[in-house]
């Protein structure tokens, strides 16, 4: 029997191991940088936020590609004669889903399930002595900025314009990080998550965004490279002026014109570009060869320079009939001596330090773009003068002041004031314009006219996401 | 030598104190079954070394110990043991029908008896891991095992190897055995950080080795469970006995390396490629007298300055009639490598203590300049009884090695094998006042002498293996057992970029410093119990569990201006340095459990069971079990078998089972974020670099094993196996909705199967006094793909594919055509299969496959008196091999400007040539020489003399007048002769088929001598 109770006593410390077995298993990474960690300090939250900003710069995106499709597709530019065949099928309204914007799905989506990582976890963030509430409230801010911004995006790219059918597809809202197969909302589902999430942003932004950059992002170059409760407003006006909500768009506008940024004059104008945080900037992507993402020789510098860089893409000639000769906007021109007749907009995007133009500042939400919208607003029921805010562009370009400014001459203004910014192919949609264009070199094979409406305003969602999700649905006609 | 004699007089010494009272014992050794004589029975003194050999008339003669006990075998016989018991005369008559049977071989958690096997097991002994020079033990079952195909990945001395035993088991998860060492499950790769040569296995000294058990199906490796998948290697070092004389063996061993090449393998010499690149020139629509590069000298130092260019080199001479000096760069780059070993053990054992103890010394060159491996290790095993009831005991081994090292592998222009391969001959190493050439245009103006005499690159590593356990056994048949163990390998290594040594113009260096630290901890804890009912049931059950835990860490610092006077990171300023430090840990908790039965020795059954919970895999599928059963038929022992005398032994046996794979990254499962590419406005932050999977889990085996085991007229025997072992659940990247903000993730979806036959064989028979053993093994595997997931295809590295109904992994190659006997261009297949010149239109086909059909080895031994000489070959068959350099190499003038191989040679040079090289062109670009054509794959078949041995034991009683037991001379030519067409020194190199400028096995000649005292 003295026996047994041994062997009992072997046994219990034996398998007495399994109770502590599952303590006895959890070895996390403790050098890498977990997502519990990361998100249950305030110190990792801040990290990670800077990080959403780094998504923006991907060649896809603001870094080269978004801007550059807009316009090409809306004939503010085209395939030039050195072109080896970037963008090509971009400009020739080619839209196949193996091939179109694949790359801003992806990155937008990081972005907003990044941002969402955030916002979920910030009730729950540990905050050591002297770190204030308040300091959470605006990464909270600057997620659902990104958040927002990155759905809006989405939207315009993606699906049908919300002045035409609110209620058409528009793309997944996305709030919670979880690996699933949701269906498309509609579009006035995506607006309202971005409206509400401006919203927010709006009252959690600290009042002094600089001060907050000066404290816990010391290095930071550019605090206008990170967004704020001026960002929030602004990227707000234009939603509204997208959705033709006129009234509140130009209340959006005017919060942000009245916040003491300033008009870049035909002085300075040509100053304004390869500058961090030039006068009329309010939210802008900060360019720099030493960005996590920075997009190398896909930059948008690079593309846009004719002498040295590939100059793949140059101004239409369309659009430069829109100058006249005293416009100090040309001066973003160039015209290389062995290519007569061909302009590139590259003293848009200058470069800052690198020698190839491969880190330009790309200008998000500016001052300029508020007072256009404003007109527009007030051109529409909107209580105030269009003409005053038109002619305070107008003006400061060079150009003379006119009377009775017409729809017509706002989008011509805004056709040349934020021209290779990312804009003029949502204005052909929001309001809903066919666009005719020409082909000027015999070098597009895509149609001369497209139709509003049609099936073209809206990109094909990504064949990658659409073999992965069987919930998604394609946009009719591809 | 004279250091030599007094070592062995010392031996001599202590052998003589330590002997006990030696007495002469003669004998007749019969067959029980007809009383003829047996000649050829090894006759050996148990617990030693000592032994003889019948002579024809089955009598022998040997000096044993009064109370030492005389071991007889004889293959076809029953081993037979007999206590001397101061008797001078003993005659022995053996039976046979118990083949080998009662040979008892270490399986998991134990040892059975080789007749109640039901898995596939195979055992390598002693006797085949002697012969070859070696740093790494696993390297000696190459081809001594059917099914296992080991591929040594380099020829670098203390470079680890890449086993696959019965396939490829995954694509995403590993595809490598587990090892275990005296029941440790130890870590095996490369855990050095400057290095190739960290292969924790080369610690293991091979002479410490008393077998290898190779687990290879189910039945015998589910006990280990999540690790069983790719089959488990079991490694038994040597014990002392109980009873036994302190017996001293003593063994030197010297030799040398030299490079293989037994294709001539060459690169052009001076006039060769000088005659070519001229070629290429007048080829391009240059004149070679005026041709840019020329007239600047830069290429052909001797032959511009406005003269003429000769059609034809003169040998020694430019035309002015100067000597033009050349350099034989491939002859700096390789060396008759020196090897030596010294190895030192005593043995034995009292009535309650037993020991084995050595000491080892290896010093191993590689044939490349400035690498090689020097060892001490150290083993000490002991056991030890405490009263009737617990025996405990402690197995302690230490060792350090030195590792020297060169960049490797890769086409560095510091790495002296592909330097010496790029430079021109007449390019020199070293200028007029003697200080070294850095202007080397054909190898980037890199010196890799220079680098090589001030460079270093070396590891230090300090392993301790050890393990202390304790054996109860309470009453007859029950034995509680448990074994605690650490192994705990520590790395210290530097790597220095002197000033002086490729960096010309600057005065300081840059200097890397790591440490490195790994441990191990695994506590195995047994319960065992052995009964036998009514005389024919025998059950045997075991349950335990083991847990063990893993961490490895690792230090690194980084400095640069570091001046030459004093090389050391103390002279970094905090400007110019940095340092890192990296960490991971995983661990496993087991319960497992074998029940094993048999009735009357003729039917068996075995049953294993294991529950793993290991922390690499998700909260959700962190526990599996894992289970094998098994049966075998000893068909001989049944009543109607009476009637075939001739079958010693045959046995029918089946097993099935499910394990896993663990192989996969530690933190797999753990979302993370990572600074990597968050750099933004200035500063950095963070972005999640990898999502959660909480339902990653062990991708699993579902093998079947059927086999006969048979021994027939009394001395062949062999066995038959057929498997099929399929991998479930495999791991494949699977896309999933971006909206998840990932692109893909990894789920266990894929699905592939192995298949084969193996047979082993072997014959022993005497011829007169001539003792001959003849062995031999083939395994035919056949790895399929089933299922990736759902897609058709999935990239695999350069150019190869997996794919579904494919092979493991098959090369996917641009489908050249050969050379165009009209203009010297080289063709490509297109789409259509016509042909043409376009690389850019050139179809892509899969051609061949990078694991081989058929591999294994064959064999004999033949002794004869006191001379023994084995011959042992070891093949691979139905394997491709990509010879990647061949891209620079084989350049058709692409790479103009750097020396190439001579196969060029054979080119094109008029319309009508059939030849298989295209017309040289200078810095061609008709794309012969694209990456992925099929022009550089090559079929990897080989055929390898591996080992010869001659041996000699010099006569008794030669030595017993020295009081000398045994005393044996040997010689050893390991890789003597390797039959091949592989366009490379040597053929083998990993499993993959490719790599750049692989370290190519060396042919090794050695000379040694053993003492037995």
């Amino acid at each position: 029997m003295k026996n047994t109770s041994k062997f009992l006593i072997v046994f219990l410390i034996v398998f007495g191991m399994t109770a502590c077995g599952d303590d006895f298993l959890d070895r996390p990474p403790i050098l890498e940088e977990s997502r519990e960690l990361v998100l249950q300090s305030f110190t990792g939250m801040n990290n990670a936020t800077i990080g959403l900003y780094a998504e923006f710069y991907h060649s896809a995106w603001y870094g080269a590609a978004f801007p550059i499709i807009t316009d090409l597709k809306g004939d503010n530019s085209k395939s030039s004669p050195l072109s080896s065949g970037r963008y090509q099928q971009n400009y020739n309204w080619n839209q196949d889903p193996s091939q179109t914007m694949g790359g801003l799905w992806f990155r937008a989506y990081r972005a907003i399930t990044s941002a969402s990582n955030i916002i979920n976890a910030a009730p729950d963030v540990d905050l050591l002595p002297g770190q204030q509430e308040a300091w959470v409230d605006h990464l909270v801010a600057e997620a659902k900025f990104v958040r927002a911004l990155a759905h809006f995006d989405l939207v315009r790219v993606f699906a049908q314009p919300y002045t035409y059918q609110p209620n058409s597809l528009g793309v997944p809202v996305i709030t919670v990080t979880r690996i699933g197969t949701p269906a498309r909302n509609t579009v006035a589902e995506v607006y309202e998550q971005i409206e509400s999430d401006l919203t927010d942003a709006i009252a959690m932004f600290s009042e002094n965004a600089t001060a907050f950059y000066n404290t816990h992002r010391s290095g930071t170059v550019n605090p206008k490279g990170f967004s704020s409760r001026d960002a929030a407003r602004a990227l707000m006006a234009r939603v509204k002026l997208y959705k033709g909500d006129y009234a509140a768009a130009a209340q959006y506008a005017t919060q942000v014109i009245d916040a003491g940024y300033t008009l870049y004059t035909a002085d300075n104008w040509m100053d304004a570009w390869g500058t961090d945080g030039a006068s009329e900037i309010v939210f802008e992507i900060f360019g720099s060869t030493g960005n996590g993402n920075w997009p190398s020789w896909e930059e948008i510098g690079y593309l846009y320079h004719p002498g040295g860089g590939y100059g793949d893409v140059c101004a239409t000639n369309a659009h430069l009939a829109l100058y006249e000769p005293s416009d100090v906007r040309l001066g973003i021109f160039v015209e290389p001596a062995n290519q007569q007749g061909f302009f590139w907009p590259s003293n848009k995007y200058p470069g800052k330090n690198d020698p190839n133009k491969r880190d330009n500042n790309i200008p998000v939400l500016r001052l300029s773009e508020m007072y256009l919208i404003r007109a527009e607003a007030r051109l529409n029921g909107a209580t105030g003068s269009a003409a005053d805010d038109l002619n305070a562009i107008r003006t400061r370009r060079g150009l003379d002041a006119i009377s009775n400014p017409t729809m017509d001459d706002i989008f011509d203004e805004r056709r040349r004031e934020l021209a290779f910014e990312g804009h003029i192919l949502f204005d052909y949609a929001r309001l809903g314009r066919t666009l005719e264009r020409e082909d000027e070199d015999n070098r597009l094979t895509g149609p001369t006219t497209i139709p509003f409406p049609s099936h073209l305003w809206a990109m094909p969602i990504p064949i990658g996401e659409m073999e992965a999700n069987p919930n998604m649905e394609q946009n009719p006609g591809y | 030598m004279k250091k030599f004699f007094i070592v062995c007089g010392f031996l001599l010494f202590l052998g003589s104190t330590l002997l006990g009272q030696q007495i002469r014992v003669t004998g007749t050794v019969t067959d029980a079954s007809d009383g003829s004589t047996l000649p050829g029975v090894t006759v050996a003194v148990r617990g030693t070394t000592q032994g003889t050999v019948t002579d024809m008339d089955g009598r022998y003669e040997i000096a044993a110990s009064s109370d030492a006990v005389l071991v007889f075998t004889f293959i076809g016989m029953a081993t037979r043991e007999v206590n001397v018991g101061g008797r001078s005369v003993i005659d022995v008559a053996l039976q046979s029908d118990m083949v080998g049977l009662e040979e008892v071989v270490v399986v998991g958690y134990g040892v059975q008896r080789r007749e109640a096997a039901t898995g596939s097991v195979t055992v390598v002994g002693e006797q085949d891991l002697r012969n070859m020079p070696t740093a790494s033990p696993e390297r000696l079952l190459q081809g001594k095992v059917a099914g296992l195909q080991l591929n040594a990945t380099t020829g670098q001395p203390g470079a680890r190897s890449q086993v696959r035993i019965r396939g490829f088991s995954s694509i995403n998860a590993s595809s490598e055995p587990l090892y275990v060492v005296d029941g440790v499950p130890i870590v095996v790769g490369d855990f050095n950080v400057f290095t190739s040569t960290g292969n924790t296995l080369a610690n293991l000294n091979p002479g410490d080795i008393e077998s290898i058990t190779v687990l290879k199906d189910a039945a015998a490796a589910s006990v280990y469970g999540s690790r069983a998948a790719n089959g488990v290697i079991l490694i038994t070092t040597k014990r002392g006995r109980a009873g036994q004389p302190a017996r001293v063996n003593f063994r030197a061993r010297t030799g040398f390396s030299e490079r293989a090449n037994d294709n001539d393998y060459r690169f052009m010499n001076a006039q060769e490629i000088y005659g070519y690149n001229r070629q290429a020139i007048i080829n391009s629509g240059f004149d070679p007298e005026t041709y840019g590069p020329i007239a600047s000298g830069a290429l052909f130092p001797g032959f511009y300055a406005g003269e003429t260019m000769p059609t034809v080199y003169p040998a020694g001479h430019d035309r002015a009639g100067q000597p033009i000096e050349t350099f034989d760069w491939e002859d700096a780059a390789f060396r008759q490598a020196q090897f030596r070993e010294y190895e030192f053990n005593v043995s034995g054992g009292t009535e309650n203590t037993s020991y084995f103890s050595s000491l080892n010394y290896t010093n191993q060159e590689g044939i490349m300049i400035a690498t090689g491996l020097e060892r001490i290790s150290f083993r000490s095993n002991i056991d030890q009884r405490v009263g009737n009831m617990f025996k405990v005991g402690s197995n302690i081994n230490a060792s350090y090695s030195f590792m020297e090292d060169r960049p490797n592998q890769s086409m560095f222009f510091v790495n002296p094998f592909w330097a010496s391969i790029n430079l021109l001959p007449w390019h020199l190493p070293y200028n007029e006042d003697g200080s070294y050439n850095f202007t080397l245009p054909s190898n980037s103006n890199a010196n890799f002498i220079a680098a090589a005499d001030h460079d270093d690159q070396w590891e230090r590593q300090y392993r301790v293996l050890g393990s202390v356990f304790g054996e109860l056994t309470p009453i007859e048949g029950l034995t509680i057992r448990s074994q605690n163990s650490i192994e705990l390998i520590n790395g210290e290594g530097r790597r220095w970029w002197s000033p002086l040594g490729d960096r010309p113009g600057t005065e300081s260096g840059t200097l890397q410093i790591s440490n490195t630290r790994l441990e191990r901890y695994t506590t195995t804890n047994t319960i065992n119990y052995m009964t036998t009912v009514a005389g024919v049931h025998y059950l045997r059950a075991l349950v335990g569990q083991e847990a063990f835990v893993h961490n490895w860490n690792y230090h690194y610092a980084y400095g640069t201006n570091i001046g030459l006077e004093i090389p050391h990171l103390n002279r970094a300023t905090q400007e110019d340095s940095r340092v890192s430090y990296s960490f991971n840990e995983y661990s496993l908790m087991s319960f497992f459990g074998i029940l094993d039965y048999n009735f009357d020795d003729r039917y068996f059954a075995q049953f294993s069971i294991r529950n793993d919970g290991n922390s690499r895999f998700g909260a959700d599928n962190r526990w599996a079990t894992f289970w094998s059963v098994g049966g075998s038929w000893n068909l001989h022992r049944e009543q109607f078998m009476n009637d075939f005398d001739f079958v010693n032994m045959l046995k029918l046996r089946a097993s099935y089972g499910i394990n896993g794979n663990d192989g996969i990254g530690i933190y797999d499962q753990w979302g993370t974020y990572s600074s990597a590419g968050s750099a933004y406005n200035g500063i950095t932050g963070v972005n999640p670099s990898r999502i959660p999977n909480s339902t990653l889990t062990w991708e699993l085996n579902r093998t079947y094993n059927i086999g006969v085991d048979f021994a027939l007229f009394r001395g062949l025997q062999g066995s038959l196996e057929y498997y099929h072992r399929s991998t479930e659940e495999m791991l494949l990247s699977r896309p999933i909705s971006q909206t998840s903000g990932a692109a893909s993730f990894r789920i266990n979806i894929g699905e592939l199967v192995n298949q084969g036959y193996e047979a082993t064989l072997s014959y022993n028979t005497n011829v007169g006094d001539v003792n001959i053993n003849l062995r031999g093994n083939a395994g035919r595997n056949n790895v399929e793909i089933i299922d990736l997931g759902g897609e058709e295809e999935i990239g695999d590295g350069f150019w190869r594919r997996f794919r579904v109904g494919g092979g493991y992994s098959d090369y996917y190659v641009y489908d050249w055509a050969g050379v165009n006997p009209a203009n010297g261009q080289s063709l490509y297949f297109n789409e259509d299969g016509d042909l043409t010149p376009s690389y850019s239109q050139a179809r892509r086909v899969f051609d061949g496959k990078m694991e081989p059909n058929i591999f294994g080895g064959f064999g004999w031994d033949v002794n004869w008196r006191g001379f023994g000489l084995t011959m042992f070959f070891e093949y691979k068959l139905g394997h491709y091999v990509y010879i990647m350099e061949s891209r620079y190499t084989r350049s058709d003038g692409f790479n103009w400007g750097s020396n190439q191989n001579a196969q060029l040679l054979d080119y094109w040079k008029q319309p009508g040539d059939v030849v298989p090289n295209p017309r040289p062109m200078v810095n061609n670009s008709m794309g012969a020489n694209e990456w992925g054509t099929s022009r550089f794959l090559e079929r990897g078949d080989y055929l390898r003399f591996k080992d010869l041995t001659l041996s000699y034991s010099l006569p008794r009683n030669l030595l017993q007048n020295a009081r000398i037991d045994n005393a044996r001379v040997f010689f050893n030519a390991a890789n003597l002769y390797t039959w091949h067409d592989v366009s490379y020194w040597d053929p083998e190199r990993d499993v993959t088929g490719g790599g750049y400028i692989i370290f190519p096995l060396a042919k090794t000649f050695s000379f040694g001598v053993e003492l037995g005292l």
